[in-house]
């Protein structure tokens, strides 16, 4: 019975994140026009405020602590509405960059390389950021640090930056030759 | 034709026709080369199927061909999996790690599938067809584990963009996940009749290759764009990372 429950639900499970892949919610991009019309405009002093630490402090010592979770979920529900919306901006602009790639101009090849590699970066670190803010918000008093993430990650952008760096070579070979 | 000869009749002429098709789209738009196992895949599969109709339905070589095809099928399908995580992920090498994520996924699905397999020793009458249809549970359940990965990892790192490995994975996984619970409800169950089980598992595969056909068969008619525009996406990596190294400790 077990087994039977496991097997159903990883079948169940695959089907769903199927459906999630197929409809994305994104709206199609296919010109510089569709990115101008769909992009969410998202004030990054705002985010930052939301999370600084600073102000954590202040409203901890202000408000009584019922106060204090009912005040600091609203600011990271927020915070994570903000992220959801910079994450739509993100994977719109992948396309957009895939789509400039597939043209027949080097130097815009370039550019959109480096869009794809900023875009899938900051799609990396919403993987480790949203995860944390979301236990957060569980727990709005929660102020220890998570371990165990700084190898993989550090790696991650140390093989970002000298990747990048090797694709613009590259690519300026190919420029300068011809 | 009567309407119970005429489904199985559409259902496995559908997938036939389509199959080839892609096939053939595959080879003209130099796809083959990009997804040899699916390609091999896409060809073997249909091929098994013409072939058997050269044979007598209740004869030895019949049998032979249709198994030993079933069981290579099942191993080109595992294999589209690592080929398409692959595909995804090799022009990014900073994402190695994935790959260490997705053969730690592998090994604990296959010690599962083992375990599922050694717990339900079959018990019926057709021991031998039991055993089959256990042993195609595992691996489809190694599949399914698999393909959860490669999606969730599609999705989370918004890798949707890339067309073909976006449908090969949507129509594995439409498969895979619809013949796994056909398999768990006949070989563990019985709750499904011989007829049924092959019917519906029939319409499970069919709905796989129309979703590869959308993807492979849809004109290209994507426009290039000639400029990008100016974004903050890196103030934004740079706020996303304070925000890391001040809550993941170093």
């Amino acid at each position: 019975m077990v087994s039977t429950l496991i097997i159903l639900f990883a079948s169940g499970f695959c089907l769903l994140l199927v459906w999630v892949i197929l409809h994305s919610g994104l709206p199609p991009i296919r010109s510089l026009g569709d990115w101008e019309a769909n992009k969410h405009e998202v004030d990054i002093d705002a985010f930052r405020l939301l999370l600084e630490s600073a102000e954590e402090q202040y409203l901890r010592r202000s408000l009584p602590p019922l106060e204090f979770r009912v005040f600091q979920r609203r600011r990271l529900k927020l915070a994570l509405r903000s992220l959801d919306l910079v994450g739509k901006n993100a994977l719109m602009l992948m396309k957009l960059g895939q789509l400039a790639k597939a043209g027949a101009n080097p130097k815009l090849a370039q550019e959109a390389e480096e869009l794809i590699y900023g875009a899938l970066r900051l799609r990396v670190n919403l993987l480790l950021v949203q995860p944390y803010l979301r236990l957060k918000w569980l727990f709005p008093g929660w102020t220890v640090s998570v371990p165990g993430f700084a190898l993989p990650y550090e790696e991650l952008l140390s093989h970002l930056n000298r990747v990048r760096q090797q694709r613009r070579w590259d690519l300026e070979r190919i420029l300068m030759a011809g | 034709m009567r309407l119970p000869h005429l489904a199985p009749t559409i259902l496995w002429f559908v997938p036939l026709a389509l199959q080839a098709a892609i096939a053939l789209v595959m080879v003209s738009r130099g796809l083959a080369r990009v997804f040899p196992v699916f390609f091999a895949y896409t060809v073997l599969v249909p091929s098994r199927d013409v072939l058997l109709l050269l044979f007598p339905n209740s004869g030895n070589r019949y049998a032979l061909v249709f198994w030993w095809g079933d069981a290579i099928a099942i191993l080109l399908s595992l294999g589209v999996v690592v080929e398409t995580l692959r595909h995804l992920f090799q022009p990014y090498p900073f994402l190695r790690f994935v790959f260490r994520g997705a053969w730690i996924v592998a090994v604990i699905a296959t010690a599962s599938a083992l375990a599922l397999f050694h717990s339900n020793s079959p018990r019926g009458a057709d021991r031998v067809l039991e055993s089959i249809l256990l042993m195609e549970r595992s691996a489809r359940m190694l599949q399914v584990c698999l393909l959860i990965v490669l999606i969730l990892l599609m999705s989370r790192l918004g890798l949707t963009w890339q067309h073909y490995a976006l449908g090969i994975a949507a129509g594995f996984g439409i498969y895979s996940a619809l013949d796994l619970a056909l398999l768990q409800f006949r070989a563990h169950l019985h709750s499904v009749a011989y007829a049924t089980f092959a019917l519906l598992g029939s319409a499970a595969y069919n709905l796989a290759v129309i979703t590869w056909a959308f993807y492979f068969l849809k004109p290209r008619d994507e426009k290039s764009v000639d400029s990008l525009p100016s974004t903050d996406l890196a103030n934004w990596n740079d706020a996303l990372t304070e925000q890391v190294d001040k809550w993941y400790q170093r």
